[in-house]
């Protein structure tokens, strides 16, 4: 998941404390109601001291304790066999030549990366739940953990000690297996593909309002946010018509040429629509021609500066295409130098004035970048993403260890829910619990989101909610009809929209396990950008901090008020 | 002048209660108990009287529906109490994939001692529990008798002023239950408290000082052993064997000033004792087999055992 | 209640279940023992062919996911037919790539898997790319991944016959094709192939129309050797595929301009295959079994074998030689691979390049003269006895040329050297024939309109 915007870090705080400060009062106000039904009168003392207790307990805590219990935490897993997964990771690997149908020379690295990073989470996940959700259920029922606690340990210890403990038992296996992952990689990936093992560090077009960023000049002149359809079901990009006034406009911003370097390197990921179909026997491709616009300056200097335009190149990850494999022309680069001349209005045959890209065209690191279709009756279309700045690359490790960190934060994840949740829950319910969080968080969360969105910002979910679905399944209805007017129907968009409120509520608590996922960058070349509002790593960070102050909280409550004798 | 009171409990009751809420077993009922300073104090009862109720109550480890307990001063739910306490729980619940080293250490960090002090206090514990051979061995593999040990050993990490026994014999063979008793009084000796539970009598009454008697979770009886055992209406005379003549000339005297013999026998010893001798000889003559009615540690001169009803 | 003990429950539980597996044990033991009915389910698998190896090469990793998944196999299919559409609407080539072939690991037999899929990338991915070469790697993709289905499914008669269709009309009659018919011969993906063809789809070099000849062919052994029927058309008209196929080789040859032997020899081939081939082939009708080349003596026979009339066997043969096209076809490759035929047309494509291109107005006089009377001898062989050709009756195209090329002929004799058209000359008949009158005149009035546009 990627949005080229970046991640609101204020907002999200704040967003944090609102959620903590709720969850908060909410589980005091319980907290009263229960004691009181308990002790009566003497309920508020209880509840004082429990507090005053848990702040020290929360607050006085010993290195060396925590140190002692992530060590037996640590022993642990490793008597109960955890480092098995690392066979049964080598294994798969071995095995992978059947999945990927490996060595095919014109296969792209693409999958090879996304094998690797999809199999590394989906293996180290179930270690992780294993650990961190059965190891307190299993101490508890031991008893081995009456021993602890007649020790000077704090409770709020030994959730954090177990933490610690899980956390890095799977931090190593994570290292052997990501540096095993990166030597396979190396060795699989086809000789021809390997030049697509890069990270490309792209600027996007960005802009105050994101709709300034990237907008449409339509055939009349008007702006707009949205081109032509062609018919796609993917409306991911608008076309533009050829030989017409259409256009499509990127504006960057914050731009700094000595970060940039000598040229200026552009990638796009425009695709081709035609509507005839053109000299197909000469292999002739649509084409289409930059414009690096100075508004103020009335200054517009095409690229290419004359000829046809450039032909365009689609799909570059998707294929592996003979001698120009690991080129610039194969990656779809436009490299401009910064002397050009600019357009003379009216004449296009005629050379203008000279001038620097940089110094001329560039004002106060704001570019202006435009892109029209040079063939009559074919369409060129873009989206935002499809037109970058391409700052120097970095090395593909850069990106690969960095999905890895994600990985790892998400892991850790993981472990701080399965621990939390195996403080008051048994070993195969906290670890469904646990595992439902990760699958809600992560395949599921984009369609919570958009059901939110929907309800909550569009005003109008499709088919209904969830008892509305049901009832129109059962018996067959469109999703547009109207629902009949009747008792029945009205209690069910009633208890529906309390379930719409739910789920607003929920969705500020459950954790969005979208941010780690980085596969994508890596398998496409991108390196893994710090700060995003998709996936990246400053959310990552964010997430797992954000979730381990509540967790030991609530781990710790739920071990100091219960009483360990499990009978 | 009465010693510091180590544990006070007062009127304390514990309920068990099912899933629903539904009063299950009551498991101790306005228990008032006292240990002072410096006293080995034991429990006893059957089964199920509510024992090591009143010990994890203590510990903390179950929560009082009602009443109060204070250790060392402190309620029962302050771990800070704990630095001062070592606990034994009725088995040894520890880690089994450590080995003797690892668990001391574990339970010495777990007491925040830096790295010499538990290095030290380890090896001394070690060597107290007799299990030396065996330090580096997975707990795992050890014996009943052996994770009693170290089970101790992991108790006493932190030189405790209290120590918790709960039944410290069990699962040990007669030496070991002979080193543990010798341990409690060396421990009593160094001043420190210990309250043990038990329904092994005989272990009780070898090594406490007071003892309370628990049943179905109340308390029955509290005392010193020796004002609850000793009865005051009798006498025993232990004498070198006498013969049937001399026996009759004693009963005679004893007729003279108004008492009457009851019983006269040859002493038995109790297993224990002949045990705990024939294991010692077998240990300081190894390969010698006893011949039939000969007996280890047997003196020339038997003593004859009278008991006498004054 | 019971009394027994959990030891002695287990044990009645092992009896249980040793009993009913017993048959199964028995039954299903290996055939290499020659004993009896044991083993006899082994034996009937082998009798009707229902064993895994017997539908095609076994893949141990598919066999390994199946067992892995237990019975989630469909679901687990399911996800992944989601994933994969949802990859191929985002263009996400690759993956979808990957992802089909986790799809095949797990339905390798299901042979709609293997056609939708093929499809997909062969047809659908193609048909997202501008860049021809690209179009071309995916046709290929689709191509390559249709092999693996036959190689896996050995008995399934569509398949091959979709292959063939993939190199005979994707390669060969897509909007692409003159260029994909060069890449079939020289790879554009030269760094890898260094100028030849890509080994994996056309090892031995040859042209598209003859591979999928050879593809068709099997298919045709698949459905008459084989235990699993085609659903795909009329069983006669399947079966012609090879040979047409053969004949679209020698058409597109002629379309390329090469009208040498080759092409003669082919169509010659053709003319062969065709009527003692296919021709000899037996087809079931209403009307009893048919052979398209029987004599009247065969038809008789038949009719004697099968009891149906005589006049109602014929009555089907007819219709069923109309259903493909039989005779139009037999005539066609028997002309085409007549010598003067072939010259005849090389000389009319040299006459109008001569004057279209070159400008070299004696040469196209002579080159298309000369066709002209070539032309001529070929449909006077073919002459029936009402005075009328043969050939010229069926083929509207080749009349349509030879207008043509009398149309530029006389053009160059009138126009250029300014001499009186003769009265008679070779292939006079067609120019003066009423019936095609009114072509002749739309073919006028463009040729004057071209040339108009060339004096402007």
């Amino acid at each position: 998941m990627f949005e080229a915007n970046p991640y609101n870090l204020g907002w999200a705080i704040l967003q944090w404390v609102a959620a903590l400060a709720v969850s908060g009062i909410l589980a005091l106000l319980v907290g009263f109601v229960i004691s009181y039904l308990a002790l009566g009168k003497k309920a508020p003392a209880a509840i004082k001291d429990t507090l005053k207790r848990g702040f020290d307990d929360l607050t006085k805590l010993s290195g060396r304790r925590i140190g002692a219990l992530a060590y037996l935490a640590l022993k642990e897993s490793l008597a109960r066999r955890a480092l098995y997964v690392l066979g049964t990771f080598i294994v798969l690997f071995m095995a992978a030549n059947l999945f990927l149908r490996t060595p095919e020379q014109d296969v792209p690295a693409k999958p090879y990366v996304s094998f690797v990073l999809t199999v590394v989470q989906w293996l180290l996940i179930p270690v992780a739940l294993l650990l961190s959700c059965w190891g307190l259920p299993a101490d508890i029922k031991d008893r081995s953990l009456h021993t602890v606690v007649t020790k000077p340990v704090r409770r709020s210890e030994i959730v954090i000690g177990r933490m610690l403990g899980y956390g890095l038992m799977t931090t190593m296996v994570l290292v052997v297996v990501a540096l095993f992952g990166w030597v396979w990689i190396k060795r699989v990936v086809p000789a021809r593909s390997q030049a697509q093992l890069i990270s490309r560090v792209p600027v996007f077009s960005s802009a105050d309002d994101v709709k300034d960023a990237f907008f449409f000049i339509d055939r009349a002149g008007n702006r707009q946010q949205f081109a032509v359809n062609v018919g796609d079901i993917w409306d991911h990009r608008s076309f533009i018509e050829g030989q017409t006034n259409s256009r499509a406009v990127w504006q960057f911003e914050n731009l700094n040429p000595s970060r940039i370097g000598d040229d200026l390197r552009i990638e796009y990921r425009f695709e081709a629509f035609r509507s005839h179909k053109g000299n197909v026997d000469e292999g002739e491709g649509v084409r289409f021609r930059l414009f690096f616009v100075n508004e103020a300056k009335k200054l517009r200097v095409p690229f290419p500066q004359t000829g046809a335009g450039v032909e365009i190149r689609e799909f570059t990850q998707e294929t592996v295409r003979g001698a120009t494999a690991g080129t610039e022309e194969e990656q779809a680069v436009l490299r401009i130098p910064r002397e050009l001349r600019a357009e003379v209005a009216g004449d296009p045959s005629a050379t203008g004035e000279k001038v620097d890209l940089f110094t001329d065209v560039m004002d106060n690191g704001k570019l202006q970048v435009e892109v029209v279709c040079l063939d009559a009756g074919q369409y060129v279309g873009a989206a935002r993403t499809d037109l970058f700045i391409r700052l120097p690359d970095r090395p593909f490790a850069a990106s690969y260890f960095k999905a890895m960190f994600g990985i790892w934060l998400m892991v850790l994840l993981v472990i701080m829910i399965g621990t939390t949740a195996s403080t008051f829950l048994k070993g195969p319910v906290a670890t469904l619990l646990t595992f439902g969080l990760v699958i809600l968080g992560s395949p599921l969360r984009s369609y919570m989101e958009e059901q939110y969105t929907d309800r909550y910002q569009k005003g109008e979910v499709l088919g209904g909610g969830m008892l509305e679905s049901a009832y129109r399944l059962v018996t067959q209805m469109n999703q547009q009809s109207p629902l009949p007017e009747n008792f029945g129907t009205k209690t069910i968009q009633v208890l529906d929209e309390g379930v719409f409120s739910g789920l607003a509520i929920v969705r500020n608590v459950i954790p969005d396990f979208r941010h780690f996922n980085m596969t994508e960058y890596v398998a496409n070349g991108f390196d893994v950008p710090f700060n995003d509002a998709g996936a990246a790593v400053l959310p990552s960070i964010m997430t797992v901090l954000g979730f381990f102050i509540p967790c030991v909280i609530l781990g710790y409550f739920s071990l100091q008020l219960r009483e360990l004798e499990s009978k | 002048m009465q010693a510091e009171t180590v544990i006070d409990v007062r009127n304390l009751s514990k309920v068990y209660r099912d899933f629903w809420g539904r009063k299950k077993v009551q498991a101790l009922n306005a228990l008032e108990l006292n240990v002072r300073k410096g006293e080995v104090f034991g429990l006893l009862g059957p089964n199920g009287s509510g024992k090591t109720t009143t010990l994890k109550l203590l510990l903390g480890l179950l929560f009082p529906t009602e009443g109060e307990v204070t250790v060392l001063g402190k309620p029962a739910h302050d771990v800070t109490k704990n630095e001062r306490i070592g606990y034994l729980p009725e088995e040894s619940y520890l880690y089994r994939f450590l080995n003797a080293d690892e668990t001391l250490d574990f339970y010495g960090r777990l007491f925040d001692m830096p790295a010499s002090v538990r290095k030290e206090r380890r090896d001394e514990l070690i060597k107290l529990v007799k299990i030396e051979g065996a330090r580096r061995r997975p707990l795992k593999e050890y014996s009943k008798g052996m994770t009693r040990r170290i089970g101790l050993a992991q108790a006493l990490i932190n030189d405790p002023e209290l120590v918790l026994l709960d039944e410290p014999t069990s699962g040990l063979d007669p030496l070991g239950t002979r080193d543990m008793k010798d341990l409690i009084i060396r421990l009593k000796e160094q001043g420190k408290t210990v309250v043990m539970c038990s329904h092994l009598l005989a272990d009780v009454q070898d090594v406490c000082d007071r003892i309370a008697i628990l049943y179905g979770g109340e308390l029955k009886v509290m005392g010193g052993v020796k004002d609850l055992l000793e009865s005051q209406d009798e006498t025993q005379l232990l004498t070198s064997t006498l013969n049937d003549e001399a026996i009759k000339e004693v009963e005679a005297v004893l007729k003279k000033h108004g008492a009457q013999l009851k019983q006269v026998a040859h002493p038995t010893s109790t297993l224990e004792e002949l045990f705990l001798r024939t294991v010692k000889e077998s240990q300081e003559r190894p390969g010698r087999r006893f011949s039939p009615g000969e007996r280890p540690g047997q003196s020339d001169s038997r003593p004859a055992q009278a008991a006498v009803k004054s | 209640m019971s009394r027994l003990t959990s030891r002695q429950r287990q044990l009645v539980y092992l009896t249980g279940i040793l009993v009913l597996m017993a048959p199964i044990i028995v039954l299903g033991m290996p055939t290499t023992q020659q004993s009896g009915n044991l083993g006899i389910i082994a034996q009937k698998r082998l009798e009707y062919e229902l064993g895994e190896p017997s539908l095609g090469n076994v893949d141990p990793a598919s066999a390994t996911m199946n067992l892995v998944l237990l019975g989630l196999r469909g679901v687990a299919a399911n996800i992944l037919w989601m994933e994969a559409d949802h990859l191929k609407d985002t263009k996400n080539w690759s993956q979808l790539k990957s992802t089909v072939e986790s799809i095949i690991l797990l339905q390798p037999h299901f042979q709609s898997v293997w056609k939708f899929q093929a499809w997909n990338l062969g047809y659908n991915v193609s048909a997202e790319c501008d860049a021809v070469p690209d179009r071309y790697y995916w046709v290929k993709e689709g191509v390559k991944f249709l092999t693996r289905g036959t190689e896996r499914n050995t008995k399934v008669p569509e398949l091959f016959h979709d292959l063939g269709d993939y190199y005979g009309k994707k390669i060969g009659r897509a909007d692409e094709h003159v260029l994909f018919r060069q890449y079939f011969i020289v790879d554009p993906d030269e760094a890898r192939w260094k100028g030849g063809p890509d080994e994996e789809i056309n090892p031995n070099g040859i042209d598209n129309y003859l591979v999928a000849k050879d593809w068709y062919l099997s298919a045709n052994d698949k459905v008459t050797g084989g235990l699993i029927e085609q659903h795909k058309m009329a069983w006669p008209i399947f079966a012609n595929y090879p040979f047409r196929s053969q004949m679209d080789y020698a058409t597109i040859r002629q379309e390329e301009g090469k009208f040498g032997d080759v092409t003669s020899e082919a169509w010659r081939t053709g003319y062969r295959e065709w009527t003692e081939e296919y021709g000899r082939m037996d087809f079931a009708t209403p009307g009893g079994v048919v052979r398209f080349e029987a004599t009247e003596d065969e038809i008789a026979r038949l009719s004697e074998q099968d009891g149906f009339p005589f006049e109602e066997k014929l009555h089907w043969l007819d219709r069923y030689q109309n259903m493909v096209n039989y005779r139009y076809w037999r005539l066609r490759c028997n002309v085409e691979g007549n010598a003067d035929m072939a010259g005849a047309r090389g000389d009319l494509a040299n006459g109008r390049r001569l004057y279209r291109e070159v400008q070299d107005m004696e040469g196209a006089r002579a080159a298309l003269y000369s066709s002209l009377e070539k032309f001529q001898r070929v449909v006077d062989t073919y002459r029936l006895p009402d005075g009328t050709s043969q050939l010229l009756n069926d083929e509207t195209d080749l009349t349509e040329s030879i207008l043509k090329g009398i149309l530029i002929w006389r053009s160059i004799v009138k126009d250029v050297f300014g001499e009186e058209i003769p009265a008679e000359y070779p292939m006079d008949e067609l120019w003066n024939e009423p019936r095609y009158e009114a072509l002749r005149v739309e073919l006028e009035q463009q040729f004057n309109a071209w040339q108009g546009t060339m004096a402007r």
